[in-house]
């Protein structure tokens, strides 16, 4: 998949996040505002989190690790 | 008793013919490994920077669109390698992997803490000799063992914008993964 908009990902140090820490990203083929994340019109496509050089790897840290959850939203 | 013996030689006829079938398929899926993929790349012994982001499914596949790779096949079967860079100061990290893509070693920027990559390849043999008399060149080297005579090592380092492409492209291109001790 190519975007239009040649962005393809965040990476942790350039996303916007909220005062909490925590981040949205809206997936979206409009633009919209935050980390808009441009998708090609598909039916299906994958989202990726890949996580460098962190103490997760040991995978006894694993329990208690919150995933970002997914969430679809209403077509336009 | 009639239609047990039928419905069994039913069933072996249908093995054996699943069985041709998986015969004729192992050539297509023998040659559809990472090792074969960084062998249509170019030479053994030398770095090959994948274009960035998406290579296409003929290459390896799923690579980080914000990483810039470089892979290079390497034999340790007659001489020990050394794998010598000069990486940025950003996220970088090196992979080594066995002929089948099993992840043996990795080491990253924060782990090596300078941006001088040095790693000497031995297999235990070699490492037994190399013990007798280390040769002073490998003071300041990482020196791992192996237990395989080829595989494969993935350089990988961040594009963290744009801008820092030429950079990276740079280190990869002077990545050597043929030095010797």
């Amino acid at each position: 998949m190519t975007p239009s908009a040649g962005r393809t990902g965040f990476l942790s140090r350039e996303i916007l996040r909220r005062p909490d820490g925590d981040f949205v990203i809206p997936l979206a083929g409009d633009v919209a505002p935050g980390n808009w994340l441009p998708i090609a019109p598909v039916d299906r496509f994958k989202l990726v989190l890949r996580l460098y050089d962190t103490p997760l790897t040991a995978g006894s840290q694993l329990a208690g690790v919150t995933m970002p959850r997914i969430i679809a939203g209403a077509c336009s | 008793m009639r239609r047990t013996l039928l419905y069994a030689l039913g069933g072996l006829l249908l093995a054996g013919v699943i069985h041709i079938a998986i015969i004729f398929l192992v050539p297509y899926f023998a040659t559809r490994d990472a090792w074969s993929a960084i062998a249509k790349l170019g030479a053994e012994g030398e770095f090959h920077i994948l274009p960035l982001g998406d290579s296409g499914p003929d290459t390896l596949p799923a690579l980080d669109p914000r990483l810039l790779h470089a892979v290079c096949r390497f034999s340790i079967a007659d001489n020990p390698i050394r794998i010598q860079a000069q990486l940025p100061s950003d996220f970088w990290s090196i992979a080594i992997f066995d002929r089948r893509g099993r992840n043996l070693y990795s080491l990253n920027d924060r782990s090596a803490e300078r941006t001088q990559l040095d790693l000497a390849i031995l297999t235990p043999v070699q490492m037994a000799q190399m013990r007798e008399d280390p040769p002073a060149s490998l003071e300041q080297a990482v020196v791992i063992e192996l237990p395989v005579q080829a595989g494969f090592a993935v350089l990988r380092v961040l594009v963290a914008d744009d801008s820092m492409l030429p950079a990276a492209t740079r280190a990869l291109q002077g990545a050597n993964c043929a030095a010797t001790l």
